[in-house]
């Protein structure tokens, strides 16, 4: 164990908690892969051969996250000079933390975000349809997916009671995960939980490559800097949107769009709970505080980057994403007024 | 929808963009001018755009939702605000890592568009450019798609022939047309085999020409084929090699060019065949052409002046009046006012 990895679980013993363990087994794995058809075996051919390789230890959505942001700043050529380590600790924020300790920097997702982002991820790839054009250039939609129309519906619910669960910081109980099958419509899922995660993470990579950590925080303190720098803040957002889009530079055009959707996913989230907070409260947005600029603005931040950096067609599946997350804070307003009466 | 420009200078794609709506596909197009070509470098300044569906615009409250301005794209102000970049190390590092990857990305999405439409839209332009009399351009346009591989360089070839042969260079045409012949497509090759036979002709070549009319008439394509036969024909009678001429001329009558059996009454004729002239020359009075037709009656009051059918010579001699030839209309006349004498 690193000298950094050492303080984060001396950090955590301090508050009596424990890391969080992974969530399926090897044993459990195995046989959930033995469950799958044929046309589900197929499709995850690779990701089961990559499985096997690793004798079925499966890495986290947290893990995977940090490892692909790790690589993607080795082969920029770019160097942390100091260590880092991520891990979950119930800071009670949705942004990430970073706090500099004696031996590095410790990066910190509140405990439930991961969890959170799969499911959004569960709900967004749940409500994709996908078409085809006939010889007329008209759509035509695939309605032969009887069994994702079933899970669309079911992942839409479970998308605002996992939204409550999380404000409530577990008080409410979390949904059972929606059971989408293995296909394209998973795939995107995971695609976009990890990228939002990722995002997180990276937005906080950036501050330490810019310089800011080691600026204001000092050890055991989870307080952050001090008064929030809306400059250092859109300077992080901008190193972590170009960490993303850096590895997904060789990709095809959707991988690329999807992998620009995180950012604008988490930031809908964002939006979404203070919007929800501001309702269920009766509170103007500025008492409700964060560390960040609002998320509008450092979304048109973004955005503007992205048209820099890119084509603005990239946008196109962030739009459509944040566009069904914010059509949801009806939905979701009502289950948290239902769940927290009972509470 | 997908769209991108090509210009008319380089015909290459010089841009290209995902568009979703009318808004989308205007500012694109207002975007263009003055790109600087990502393959070769030369500023566009005229362009065609091409998608690759129609355009459709979509119903309010239809499944598709265009031009959506969700909380994250709502402007902030009326003006779109500047945020301050990063000027750290890592940023500018990763910032032209991200420009340069996006100008090979942009590069190898325009060459792959390039290699798909190039060859189309310089014929097309061409095409356009030849009818509307802008000879240079048309020829530029030919000269790039002839360059490309594909069946459209093959008919670019044949267009840039039938250039170079209004601007009376015969060699050049021959180049050209040559060039056209190797295609795949039967009409095509046929066309420009029968024109290839034309250019080398005209410049003296009479054994490539007739090895050029004899690929036309390979063809098997109507009625290219009985004129090249005829050609052929022509082309044999010139070189002295009598009875392969007559062979091409026997041809192209039996596929129908009335025209070939005035120069076959001709061979017949010299060789002492004099009926069998004369009937091939009562064919050839029903050809399309009016200078055969005054030449064959000619031909014909000649022949019945040498029979003593003087009447029907006269008849003859009437209707070769028609001709433009000064000499033909003068011996016409002569022999009319020989017998009215």
């Amino acid at each position: 164990m690193s000298p950094i990895e050492r303080e984060y679980h001396e950090l955590l013993k301090s508050r009596s908690l424990i890391p969080s363990q992974p969530r399926r087994g090897q044993q459990e794995l195995r046989a959930f892969i033995r469950t799958l058809n044929e046309k589900e075996r197929r499709y995850a051919h690779a990701e089961i051969s990559r499985l096997r390789r690793r004798s079925y230890r499966v890495p986290g959505l947290l893990d995977i996250a940090v490892t692909q942001i790790r690589n993607t700043l080795r082969s920029s050529g770019i160097d942390l000079n100091t260590s880092v380590h991520v891990g979950e600790y119930p800071h009670a924020e949705f942004n990430a933390r970073a706090l500099a300790t004696d031996s590095g920097v410790l990066i910190l997702i509140n405990t439930g975000l991961s969890t959170l982002l799969d499911r959004v991820g569960l709900a967004l790839g749940a409500s994709t349809r996908f078409f085809t054009r006939d010889d007329k250039g008209g759509v035509l939609v695939d309605n032969s997916e009887g069994d994702v129309d079933h899970c669309r519906v079911s992942s839409t619910a479970m998308f605002a009671e996992s939204v409550v669960a999380y404000l409530s910081a577990g008080r409410v109980p979390l949904p059972p995960r929606a059971n989408i099958p293995i296909g394209d419509h998973l795939a995107i899922a995971a695609s976009i939980a990890t990228s939002a995660l990722k995002f997180s993470i990276a937005h906080e990579f950036g501050h330490v490559l810019a310089g800011h950590v080691h600026e204001s925080s000092r050890h055991n303190r989870i307080s952050g800097w001090g008064e929030a720098s809306l400059h250092r803040e859109y300077e992080a957002d901008e190193l972590a949107l170009m960490l993303l889009m850096r590895e997904s530079a060789v990709e095809s055009h959707e991988r690329q769009g999807m992998a620009i959707a995180g950012p604008f996913v988490f930031m809908a989230v964002d939006h979404l709970m203070k919007g929800v907070q501001q309702e269920l409260f009766d509170l103007p947005l500025e008492l409700i505080t964060g560390t960040h600029p609002p998320s509008i603005a450092r979304a048109a931040a973004l955005r503007e980057l992205v048209k820099e950096l890119s084509h603005p067609s990239l946008l196109q599946l962030a739009e459509s994403f944040s566009s069904w997350i914010s059509s949801q804070s009806g939905s979701v307003v009502q289950v948290a007024q239902r769940r927290l009466e009972f509470t | 929808m997908r769209v991108a420009a090509v210009s008319l200078q380089c015909f290459h794609c010089v841009s290209y963009q995902t568009v979703n709506s009318d808004r989308q596909l205007r500012e694109y197009i207002e975007s263009i001018s003055g790109s600087e070509c990502p393959l070769c470098g030369i500023d566009c300044a005229t362009y065609t755009v091409f998608a690759d569906a129609k355009p459709k615009s979509v119903d309010d409250g239809g499944i598709w939702k265009t031009d959506n301005s969700s909380f994250l794209f709502a402007s902030l102000g009326s003006e779109t605000p500047s945020f301050p970049r990063s000027k750290s190390k890592s940023a500018a590092h990763l910032r032209a890592q991200l420009q340069h990857d996006s100008a090979m990305r942009d590069r190898d999405v325009c060459q792959s568009l390039t290699n798909q439409v190039r060859a189309k839209i310089a014929l097309e332009t061409g095409v356009s450019a030849q009818s509307g009399g802008q000879i240079s351009a048309a020829r530029h346009a030919f000269e790039v798609c002839a360059a490309t591989t594909g069946s459209e360089s093959y008919h670019a070839a044949f267009h840039l022939g039938e250039l170079a042969e209004k601007e009376g260079d015969r060699n050049q045409s021959a180049r050209w047309y040559r060039e056209a012949a190797k295609t795949s497509e039967a009409k095509l090759r046929a066309a420009a085999t029968l024109y290839l036979g034309i250019s080398l002709s005209a410049v003296g070549d009479l054994r490539g020409a007739s090895v050029a009319y004899e690929r036309c008439v390979k063809c098997g394509e109507d009625p290219l084929q009985s004129m090249a036969a005829t050609r052929l024909g022509h082309a044999y009678r010139s070189q002295n090699r009598i009875k392969r001429a007559r062979k091409a001329y026997r041809l192209a009558l039996s596929l129908g060019d009335k025209s070939a059996a005035f120069d076959l009454g001709g061979l017949e004729w010299s060789t002492g065949h004099r009926d069998r002239a004369r009937s091939l020359w009562e064919i050839a009075l029903e050809c399309s052409d009016p200078e055969i037709v005054s030449r064959s009656a000619f031909n014909l009051g000649r022949f019945w002046e040498q029979q003593g059918v003087l009447r029907k010579a006269r008849s003859y001699f009437h209707a070769a009046l028609r001709s433009s030839d000064e000499r033909l209309v003068a011996e016409a006349r002569a022999r009319l006012g020989a017998r009215e004498d």
